[in-house]
This record gives C-alpha cells, structure tokens and sequence, in this order.
C-alpha cells in the first residue's frame, strides 16, 4: 500500500533558556504511561551467552488508528522462553497531552513463546496491517496480524520459523516485485550444553564465554513469493554469510533506488551487500564499512542509518564494544565509506561504555540528526574498572554537518541500566522523537520527549524503501529513508519526522517504491490535523 | 597437595602460566596454620620466623609475604613490612598478576605512605589491571613525593587518557616533548593520542618523528600512515602502509590501510583487492587461533571450576573429554589426587610428562604423586 499524509507542520515554537539540558529534555514515563514490563534473561546462573544479549522491542500501529502501539520482546526462562513478549495498544492522548497505553496482550497475541531476541513490524504478508516476525533463540515466530485487533501464529503456514540463533530483522521489497523480503541476521552456532567455564577462576568470577569461541551462523535471506516465504540465500548470493550478526538494515545506499544490505557484526567484518536486482554483490570490505579505520573489525551490535551530514546520502551508525568505542561511516558516494567516528565526535564518549540499540532522529528539531544510544555491558564485572554493567545512556547532539557533541545531562544518568533494544516514535505525536528502550534483566524505559523548540514535520509514508524529502526555501534539502527493522533487534516507527530548527519547509517530496514520485508544495501550518497537538497540515493520498 | 587450588591463598609461580593446580610444598598448610595463630597470640617474633621460612622456600607465596609483612608491622618494623610486600608486589607485576600486584602494593604503599617508589609501583599496577582511575592517585602522589622519573609521568597520563580525561593527558604528554628532544614514548603516545581523537593533521608531524626515531618499529610507522591517511596525504599513507608490512608481514591492519588507501587514489584496483585479500587471510588465520586458545582455555576452567566445587569425578569427566593433552592430563591427575588415588594421579601425570618432556612444572607434580603413591620419584 502507497499512502502518504502530511500530519504535521509546526514552525519554529521560542527557544528555551540557557539550561542546556531543557533541549531536548526527556522524562521517563513507563509507568505513568501503563507500559509495565521488566525484561526477563532467564539467568540461572550457567552464563549462557543468550542472557546476555536481552532483547528488542517495536514501534507498530496494529490497529490502524493512527497511533504508534508498543511491542517488547520477552525471553526468559532460558532455553525456551516463556511468553511471547507484551504488546500495549496507545490509547492517544488526554486532555493533558499525555499519551496512555493499555496492555492487550492477552487478548491480541497468540500463545507462541519462546526465548525472545528480536522484534521486526512490516506488513509481511501485504494485507495492509502490520505483523510482527520474532527472532529467538530457538525457532523464529510469525505473528499475522489479522486486522480485528489479534494476531495469529502462521509461522508454518508462511514458511519461517528458523531454528538456531537470530537476532535482527529487516524487511525491504529487494527484488521489486511489490512484496516485502526478510532478512534475518543470525548470532553463532551456540550448543547450551557445551561444558565450558568462561571467566576468572582466581578471582571467582564467572562470565560469559566470549563471542570468539564460537563460529557464526549463516544469516537468511527469505523472498516473498505472495504470501509465502523462500529461503533465497544462495539463489540471491548471500551464502555463507555468517558473521555473528547483531544488527541490519535494509536502505538504498548508493542511490539506485534498490535496498542494500547493512550487516552489523560481532567481531567480523560488517557486510555490506549492494543489490544488483535479483541478486546481491559483497562489497563490504571494499567499501570501507566493513571495519573501523584501523582496519580491525569491531564488535558491531546496532545500526541506525540517517543522513548525518545533510549531503542527502545515508550514513551508518554503528555501536560497539567498550573501548573500541562506537563508529560513524559517512557515505562518500559510490558504496565508499569513510570511518568519521574520532573527527566526528561521534565514536569518543562511547569509549567506556557498550553500545547496543541506536537511533539516529532530529531530537532537539534544529534540522541536524541526533543519536541516543543504549548502553549496558555483558559481563557483570567489566574487566576494565571505570566500566560498570548497568551504563548510562548516550544522547549525542548532532549539527547536521557531520559532528556531534555528547549532552550530559542528570535525567539520562541518573538511573544507569543495561540496554539493549532502542526504537523511537512519535507516539504522543508532538512532533518530537520519543525513545523506549528494553534493558537486560531491568524495566522498560520510555522516554517522552517534551521538545520546545524548533518547528517540525511529519510525513506519514509507510511504505517500506520509501525516501522522504523536505526542501526549504533556500533550497536545502533533508531526507529520511523509510525502513522496517534497525537499532539492535527493534523496529522504529516508520513515520518521517523532520525538525525544523527555524527554516520554513517550501516543498515535501515523496519518491514511493514503486518508482512514483509526489511533490507538495505551498505548505503552511493550519489548526487540527490527525489529531496532533497545535498547529498542523493534514494530507492522505493513497 | 592439590589444595594449592584456592588460588589467591597459596599459589607457586609457576601456576598461573601452565598448570592450573600445583601443590606447595608438603607442609605448607600447616606451617601456615601455625604462624597464623601466633599471630593471633600475640607471638610476632615467632610467626615472623615461621613466614620468613615459608617466603623464602615459596617466593610466590602471597600469604607468607603478607604474614611477614604484618608480623613486622605488629613489631613497629613498618618500613620492613612495605619492603616485604613491595618485593612481593613487584614480582606478582613483573608475573603479569596485574590485580594481586595492585592488591599487594596497596597494603605496602599504605605501611609506607610516603614512599614515592611504592607509589609509583601500585599506581603502574593499578594501570595494568586495567583501573586506571584509581591509578591515578598514587602516580600523583608519587610525583608529589619527588619522583621525577620519565615513566610515571607516562603512567599518569596513560591514566588519565584510560580513564576519560585526554585533554590532562594531552598537557602532560606535551610537557614531555617540549623541545626537540622530546622522549620517543612521549612523542609518540602524544601522536597516538591525537590520533585517536580524530587529529590527524597535529598528529602527523609527531609520528613522522617518533617513526624516524624507531624506524624499525612496525606499529608506529603503521600509527603514521594511519595519521598520513587521515588527514588526506595518501602518498605519505600509501609509502608507510607499505613499510608497515615490510617491517611485519603479518601486519593485517596495514594490509587494510593499504588497501583503502589504494582504492582512494584510484586506478589501483588490482593492487587493492590483492592488499584485501592478505588482510583476510591474516586476520582469519588470528581469529582461528585466538577461537581455539580460548575454547581450550575455557574447557580446561570447566574442568578446574568442578575441582573447586569438590566434584572430583565430575572433573575427571569433563577432563578426559577433552583428549590427551598435558593441560588435561594434569588436571585428571589433580582430581584423583583430590579423590586419595595419587598413584593414578602419576601414572596420567606420566602421560601428561611424555608429551611436553620440557615442562619443569609437570615433572615436578610427577614426582611428587609418585612420592605420594610411595614410590619412586
């Protein structure tokens, strides 16, 4: 389904003061906002390698009213779980602005647990309501959303149901047929009842077994074929892809209107795979993104993919390891990346800290992407004394020409976790990026923007490969790329939200998958629209 | 003897690079035993005797050295106890024990707080077991007490840059090169610094010098090309790349860099993906060995956990499972020693002998399980 709508056009509301955490300022509001979930690893003290890596989460609209519902992955007991994750309906916002959810998972989701990893919405089986494919340790699920508020286990009936290891999912329409082809990264051959004592015997302490000792599993790539789903991985030149992926995303890089493959991996070099068409070309090490500068590959976890230095290309974020610290590749054109991380600012503050889910989205609406990472390490006892398990946030303030700056403020420090999956939506649909995180073993975080500043604009284009541009009145130009499936194991809201900082947007245009392409211009901010707070502009074409 | 296993309490040397259990000397526990109650009693003179006899049969005996060092200290003789564990901690560092190191020199520099050396040393420790925000209290202390030397300084600002502070390390490293002759580890941890920051224009000119110093050095020339490349100057890049590998063939990072930087100057693409492919091979063939270390390592610690807990014939178990080797074999030998049967012990140790005849350690632990079972050693 084609569909766009311009729900939301603000100009520039005044600047705060000089706090400079004011801008942006999140508040944490899980509980106020009903969405009540701790994640469960299933730890019985054995230090198997899947308790560590927690868990994703998604941003859906299940029910097609309009407003971003909230998905989060279980997985404990390990090894074979328990419920199949929970699932809060947003119920829009009071009188006060304030958005409410209401947990209906008992009566939406199926029984199909199993030990939880990762959450991809798309509309998989192209009926217009968004599904849910689960990654697990243990064999992936299929979750068809039937379009009256539930969701059915068709698993088998569509194909899937992956046994081994999987963690990240990414749907794109790669061979142009109209349908929505799967991606599913896959971690390592992991047998639980190998005996093996990992840690540090002298002192006592027992850890996870490093990612080293263990060899990849082959990531997949499924194709649509109407409904049901073909394991394509050999006939689209992808076999022998195994790497330990963590994180993917499925974006058109080079500008060829076709989705490429970014593959974030643990200790091996990240792929990149350039689609031809039918079928995909490694380029991964020659590209530049396939390891840091250095030449060493790092321990990739999440991506998250935006255009940071406003050139109109995408660029990759990804995190890793403490001090290894987190790695920004700028698109040079032509599928070439520079590693930018030190130059940047990006990569530095991460370097005590372990990076997993990421997001790339204009936080402070000044017209410059912004990044929030989730951080919390493996071990419980860092080797390194300045690193702990539970970690503070990272929220990086980006200029829109490439550089970033941390912003360190107390409300993001003061309650360290151990993150894992990230997505951001707009779901009180304020016209700023709100964040919920999945921690490891803690409560699920969901940070609610209270942005100010800066006007903003939201393109609703739901249409997966989707690239959205806003033009102002000098001419410059932002894009976003509408994806299903990034961070680490999570799926943001596909919903394009642009901040303005204090330009005035003069055109929209909208290049669809299909190839179409729609233009609109004249835009001014006038009263109501789909329900968002203050001033807006409306539009739906389908 | 196999009780050597509480590791942290009675460890020879020897144990922690090879063998995981080696047996102290018959009596140890209870000669420790002893000293420790007169201790308790009050008789100083006489636990000193005992520990002094302990430490200088066991150099690496950790709780001999720290029953010394309190006994000494519970006679007023506070410099002698520092001394004591001082040496203690400078052989647990010079070892690669990094935290026992810290531990030990935290309770010397404590006995002697005013001594800049015993500061240095745990400040150096605590670097090295990888704290170095609490290592830099005692490098600065050290320098506060009138050690001017060279390397605390470079401790400290190696310190400061660990520990999320690389604009003070930046001052202290440029205090060092001040002037042209600047020494070589300050000039190029400086440039490494700068490096790492995204620096790459200040950073060159400090590698070019540090590389003309050390023009030997793979791993700085490798630093320089990396700047070279970094601030765009890709024939510099591309000429140190390529004496990076001349200097260390198994460089495969510099392969990496050669490679890009190749691809970035154009028209090169065969060179390029020639320069790719070895980079492959190198890292692959580290990876492999670094994955089968650490699963051997890791099989062998399951097997030496189950000790721990007492489940002997567990770790028999899990021991023979992983084949003959002379890790395996001696770990079978400790749990049957732990189990009473030393003349099974010897005869794996036996096995474990033949394949690695230069291992001292085993033969020693032969002879002892043979002694042991009443034989002949």
């Amino acid at each position: 389904m084609v569909r766009l709508a311009l729900v939301g056009l603000v100009l520039a509301a005044p600047p705060a003061g000089d706090d400079p955490c004011a801008t942006p300022r999140f508040t944490e509001t899980a509980a106020d906002a009903g969405v009540v979930f701790t994640h469960d690893p299933g730890s019985r003290g054995e230090y198997h390698l899947p308790e560590s890596m927690g868990a994703g989460l998604a941003w859906l609209d299940y029910d097609g009213d309009g407003w971003s519902d909230l998905y989060a992955v279980q997985s404990g007991p390990f090894p074979g779980g328990g419920e199949p994750g929970r699932l809060w309906r947003n119920l829009g916002t009071g009188d006060d602005g304030r958005a409410t959810f209401e947990d209906v998972t008992e009566r939406a989701l199926p029984d199909a647990g199993g030990y939880g990893q990762g959450a991809l919405a798309a509309d998989l089986d192209g009926d217009g309501w968004t599904d849910l494919y689960l990654t697990r340790f243990g064999p992936d699920a299929f979750l068809r959303n039937r379009g009256d508020g539930t969701f059915e286990d068709a698993t088998a009936a569509f194909g899937l149901g992956l046994p081994g290891w999987s963690s990240s999912a990414a749907a794109a329409d790669a061979d142009g047929d109209g349908e929505l082809d799967l991606y599913v990264t896959r971690y390592l051959v992991y047998d639980p009842s190998e005996e093996l004592f990992c840690g540090d015997l002298e002192r006592g302490l027992r850890r996870f077994c490093d990612p080293v000792l263990f060899a990849g599993a082959e990531d997949r790539f499924f194709v649509n074929r109407g409904g049901r789903f073909e394991d394509a991985t050999a006939a689209a030149g992808l076999a022998g892809a195994a790497g330990k992926g963590l994180g993917v995303v499925f974006t058109d890089l080079d500008g060829d209107r076709r989705p490429d493959l970014y593959v974030a991996n643990d200790l091996t070099p990240n792929f990149l795979f350039r689609n031809l068409g039918r079928r995909f070309e490694d380029v991964s090490l020659f590209s530049g993104a396939a390891a840091n500068r250095e030449g060493a590959f790092e321990a990739g976890m999440g991506i998250a993919v935006g255009d940071v230095d406003g050139d109109g290309d995408p660029d990759l974020a990804v995190t890793n390891f403490d001090v290894e610290t987190n790695t920004l590749y700028l698109n040079l054109g032509s599928m070439q990346f520079e590693d930018v991380s030190a130059r940047s600012g990006f990569g530095t503050p991460s370097f005590n800290l372990l990076g997993f889910g990421v997001a790339l989205a204009d936080f402070d609406r000044d017209g410059g992407l912004d990044a929030w990472v989730a951080n919390g390490h493996i071990f419980e006892h860092p080797p390194r004394e300045n690193v702990t398990h539970a970690q503070r946030d990272l929220l990086l303030l980006g200029d829109g020409r490439g550089g970033f700056r941390e912003r360190r403020c107390p409300w993001l420090e003061e309650r360290p976790l151990v993150g894992r999956g990230l997505a951001v939506a707009d779901y009180d649909r304020d016209g700023d990026a709100d964040v919920a995180i999945v921690n490891n073993g803690g409560p699920l975080q969901l940070w609610r923007n209270d942005a100010e500043a800066g006007g903003w604009l939201a393109v609703e284009a739901e249409s997966v490969g989707t690239t959205v541009d806003v033009v102002d009145a000098g001419g410059r130009r932002r894009r976003r790329w509408v994806t299903a499936g990034d961070s680490y194991q999570s799926t943001s809201e596909r919903r394009p939200l642009f901040g303005l900082g204090a330009s005035s947007p003069a055109a929209v245009e909208v290049a669809w998958p299909d190839g179409r392409r729609t233009r609109l211009q004249g835009l001014r901010p006038s009263p109501g629209g789909s329900g968002d707070r203050g001033a807006g502009l409306a539009m739906r074409f389908r | 003897m196999y009780a050597a296993l509480r590791r942290g309490t009675i460890v020879v040397w020897i144990a922690c690079s090879a063998v995981r259990a080696v047996p102290a000397q018959a009596g140890t526990e209870e000669l420790l035993a002893r000293a420790a109650a007169d201790l308790t009693a009050g008789r100083f003179a006489a636990a000193e005797i005992v520990y002094r006899e302990l430490a200088a049969r066991q150099p690496g005996l950790i709780d001999a050295h720290r029953g010394l060092s309190r006994a000494l200290a519970a006679q007023q003789r506070r410099s002698e106890a520092a001394a004591v564990l001082g040496g203690l901690g400078e052989g647990l560092l010079g070892a690669g024990r990094h935290a026992a190191a810290a531990e030990v020199l935290g309770e010397a520099a404590e006995l002697a707080a005013a001594d800049p050396r015993l500061q240095a040393l745990l400040g150096k420790a605590r670097l090295f077991a990888q704290s170095p925000q609490a290592a830099i209290a005692p490098l600065e202390r050290a320098r506060e007490l009138g050690d001017a030397s060279l390397l605390t300084r470079l401790y400290l600002a190696a310190a400061l840059w660990e520990s999320g502070r690389p604009e003070a390390a930046e001052r202290l490293y440029r205090e060092l090169v001040a002037g042209a002759a600047g020494p070589f580890a300050a000039v190029h941890q400086l440039g490494r610094l700068l490096l790492w920051q995204g620096r790459f224009a200040e950073a060159a000119p400090l590698l070019e010098r540090a590389a003309a110093e050390r023009p030997a050095a793979a791993d700085v020339r490798f630093d320089l090309a990396q700047a070279l490349a970094g601030a765009g100057e890709l024939d510099g890049a591309l000429a140190a790349y390529r004496r990076t590998v001349e200097l260390s063939p198994g460089h495969y990072k510099a392969f990496y860099g050669l490679a890009r930087v190749l691809a970035r100057l154009g028209g090169q693409d065969a060179a390029a993906r020639e320069a790719l492919a070895t980079y492959q091979r190198l890292y692959a063939a580290e990876q492999e060995a670094t994955r089968r270390e650490n699963l051997e390592r890791a099989r062998l610690d399951r097997g030496w956990k189950a000790i721990e807990d007492g489940a002997y014939r567990e770790a028999i178990g899990l021991f023979e499972r992983l084949g003959a080797s002379p890790e395996a074999l001696a770990g079978t030998a400790a749990a049957w020693t732990l189990l009473g049967d030393p003349a099974r012990a010897a005869e794996h140790l036996e096995r474990a002998v033949a394949l690695a005849p230069e291992r001292e350690d085993l033969r020693r632990l032969l002879a002892e399980a043979r002694l042991a079972a009443g034989g002949d050693t």
